[in-house]
């Protein structure tokens, strides 16, 4: 019988300021208060708010029977703290029902599994201190930033206590084989979760999307095709941003309505039923290896890194934030949160070039008029930075 | 195949700007799918030509009633204006040419289009490469405004070469927008041969970096926002010129710009460049910065990508709404601009990143697409 794994990525960057060379040895704050404030509440107001209090609502209604994971990043509590505090206690709320998980990842949304051990592991340690404090829960399940996942994940995984990983169902890894069971990484040592992007993109994009054939999707049709999976798919795991709710997918679209009726619409059917992450783990076998060693994401067709590292400005920016990390070291608390929220993948994800030619410019949100324009302020934020560290 | 009469002002090398460049491109590729005749309003010795030439009548033989203009008097370059469809008329009689399309280029083609449109009762098309509102800053001389709106109102269809001209063509001459379909012009591909000017050579040995402008030193191209930009540079890129290419009325501002902020030693007047040289100039800077007031196209931008500069263009340069892989900047912003330069002159990876993404941007502008779609347009009317 299949069980369903909601898992929903809430993130927020500090995004900077538009930084000019002007401001380099002047301007001590990077971040731009004005726009984070700015989109946090619209966001809180539109996605995270009246979400959460229908998800608590489903669990409670459904005898709580249906199960949700959360991974939120730190930059995200910090930033609520600072503008929407009630959201932190809607997550209180969601998460006293028992029905409510919280992954661990990486604090600042970073990259840094892919240049410092350390600090990777650092950031993980951070972020497991945070949902501890806040839901008094310890992350059992790794989701990295973007899904980024590959072999040598293992053992820091294995190390740090974590059980499992989710990761995309790359049908190029998969071969012949189904996202929907548990797999496990090469040594053993972690198991791994596999998004079904085919059942999470129907809801997070093509929800809305009228030239779709399947327009409009209600949640007894959904339900329908998940239950088709009965005998061949044990975890049916539909992976999204949580902005699907309320932003993505606007409250005009139904996608409300449709999280209204889905729970019921799953547990109507014979044999389905939700399950947390780490419940998942615990009452399906492992039924294979999954194996990459290079980095893949669950981002674009690619599955790879190119949104982030696809060109010059990425890599120079990023070579040049983790070249710091020497320097910090014994620095003030203060200086290594600036350096810390500087590493956060929204910045290079800003820098990306590939869409934005003809119509594609509209097909990602970009707070920047242009990725030039997002490099050269990350620029010169780290020509200041290197000034305050006294690096010539 | 159509018999197209497309009325010209200028071609190159007899041109003073964009419009003889884009006539000549443009009637190059549509001169072999269709019957292309290319009108200038005077004799002239052009040079292989790859589409036929007609010249208007120099004499002008029936003047009456079109010494006034709506009771306004006219002269000199307004009276050829004026006459050139009347002048046109004598040849196209004495040679008993075919017309089924009337294919004007600006208000200076488009009066004579009006007149043949209502002698020979033919469709006519009036191309828009600039509108005088956008050529003035908003400070229309009333005659030639007048014209155009004329000329507006009585084409059967207009194009314009963006986005931006076609909102002012609506906007400000009332021209109801389903008439109106913007076409941006195109590039000619091939890199032409260039020589390096000694005085770039010279820089380059001493390690300068060279910013460059090309275009009239007038108002509408904004070469005093250009200038004063560099105060705020030179700051921060000691070892700078700014190579100025280009001749026109605002000169001496610049020069008096420049000179109190204390950077005429930076600058390098070059004049007005064509061909070779200027294309040598192109090949050896290091960036082009267009910061026009308003500029209904912008070749020059386009000229730069070819030759693979870094490019930062004002927003109100209309070929922005169809390069993506640039750096755009309120024309005003001075310091905002100054930011840009320096940010492509000091940061190798943004630079490289420009020219690499816009390279290939460079297929949206291809003259033979245009052609066909021009093509397309007259089977229509």
């Amino acid at each position: 019988m299949p069980s369903i794994c909601f898992y929903f990525k809430v993130h927020q960057p500090f995004r900077i300021k538009n930084y000019t060379f002007f401001d380099i040895g002047s301007e001590e704050n990077y971040f731009d208060d004005e726009k984070n404030k700015f989109y946090l509440t619209r966001i809180a107001n539109k996605c995270y708010i009246p979400t959460l209090k229908l998800i608590y609502e489903l669990i409670k209604n459904t005898n709580f029977r249906f199960k949700v994971t959360f991974g939120i990043t730190g930059t995200l509590i910090e930033q609520l703290e600072l503008w929407a505090p009630e959201v932190i206690e809607l997550f209180k709320k969601v998460a006293s029902t028992g029905c409510a998980e919280f992954t661990g990842e990486t604090y600042y949304h970073s990259l840094s599994c892919l240049y410092s051990k350390e600090e990777f592991i650092e950031q993980i340690l951070m972020h497991k201190k945070l949902i501890r404090s806040l839901f008094n829960q310890e992350p059992k399940v790794f989701s990295n930033t973007e899904l980024i996942y590959f072999d040598d994940l293992e053992e820091i995984l294995y190390e740090l206590g974590f059980e499992a990983i989710i990761t995309e169902g790359v049908d190029w890894i998969l071969g012949w084989r189904s996202p929907n069971f548990i797999y496990q990484m090469p040594k053993g040592k972690i198991k791994v979760l596999l998004r079904n992007y085919k059942l999470s993109d129907d809801i997070s994009f093509r929800f809305s999307s009228r030239e779709w054939d399947e327009w409009p999707l209600t949640a007894d049709k959904f339900a329908y095709w998940v239950s088709q999976f009965n005998g061949n798919g044990e975890v049916i795991n539909l992976f999204m941003d949580f902005e699907t709710f309320g932003e993505h997918q606007w409250p005009e679209t139904g996608i409300f309505e449709f999280l209204s009726a889905l729970p019921f619409e799953i547990l109507k059917q014979k044999d389905l039923n939700f399950l947390t992450l780490s419940e998942a783990i615990k009452v399906y076998p492992v039924r294979g290896i999954y194996s990459s060693s290079y980095p893949i994401t669950w981002a674009d067709t690619e599955r790879d890194l190119t949104a982030w590292l696809g060109n010059e400005m990425q890599k120079d920016a990023l070579e040049r934030i983790y070249s710091l990390e020497k320097y910090i070291k014994n620095k003030s608390p203060q200086i290594k949160i600036i350096w810390r929220k500087l590493q956060t993948a929204d910045h290079f994800y800003y820098m990306c070039t590939k869409w934005f030619a003809d119509g594609d410019v509209h097909k990602y949100f970009n707070p920047y008029e242009s990725p030039y324009i997002a490099y050269l302020s990350y620029r010169n934020i780290l020509e200041d930075f290197y000034l305050r560290l006294k690096i010539s | 195949m159509k018999n197209v009469l497309m009325i010209g002002w200028e071609l190159p090398p007899f041109n003073s700007g964009g419009l003889g460049v884009a006539s000549y491109y443009l009637a190059s590729h549509l001169s072999k799918k269709v019957n292309l005749i290319f009108t200038l309003p005077k004799k002239l010795p052009i040079k292989n030509c790859p589409f036929k030439i007609l010249f208007a009548d120099n004499e002008i033989k029936i003047i009456e009633g079109y010494r006034k203009y709506k009771g306004i008097l006219v002269n000199g370059f307004l009276e050829e204006v004026l006459t050139y469809g009347i002048r046109l008329l004598q040849k196209i009689k004495e040679l008993n040419l075919k017309i089924d399309i009337i294919h004007a280029h600006d208000w200076l083609g488009g009066v004579a289009g009006i007149y043949l449109k209502e002698k020979l009762n033919k469709p006519f098309i009036i191309h828009v490469h600039a509108t005088e509102i956008e050529r003035t800053g908003n400070n229309p001389n009333p005659i030639i405004f007048k014209l155009e709106k004329d000329c507006f109102e009585k084409a059967d269809l207009i194009i314009t070469v963006s986005e931006l001209t076609k909102n002012i063509v609506t906007e400000f001459y009332n021209i109801p927008k389903n008439k109106i379909i913007s076409l941006p012009n195109g590039i000619d591909f091939e890199i032409p041969h260039n020589k390096i000017p000694q005085f770039i050579l010279e820089l380059k040995k001493q390690g300068y970096k060279i910013v460059l402008f090309v275009g009239r030193l007038v108002l509408q191209k904004g070469p005093d926002y250009f200038v004063r930009t560099l105060k705020y540079v030179s700051e921060f890129i000691p070892k700078i010129k700014y190579v100025i290419v280009g001749s026109g009325d605002m000169l001496p501002e610049i020069i008096k710009i420049a000179y109190y902020d204390n950077v005429l030693d930076k600058i390098i007047f070059a004049g007005f460049l064509r061909d070779e040289e200027l294309w040598g100039v192109y090949n050896y800077s290091d960036l082009l910065v267009a910061p026009s007031v308003f500029d209904p196209f912008g070749l020059v931008p386009l000229e730069a990508v070819k030759f693979n500069l870094p490019v930062i263009i004002s927003k109100t340069t209309g070929v922005g709404y169809y390069l993506n892989h640039c750096l755009k900047v309120d024309f005003w912003d001075v310091k905002m601009m100054a930011n840009y330069i320096i940010g492509v002159l000091k940061y190798l990876p943004l630079k490289n990143e420009l020219i690499f993404n816009s390279s290939k941007e460079l297929y949206k502008f291809d003259w033979e697409e245009r052609a066909n779609r021009l093509v397309e347009i007259y089977s229509k009317l």
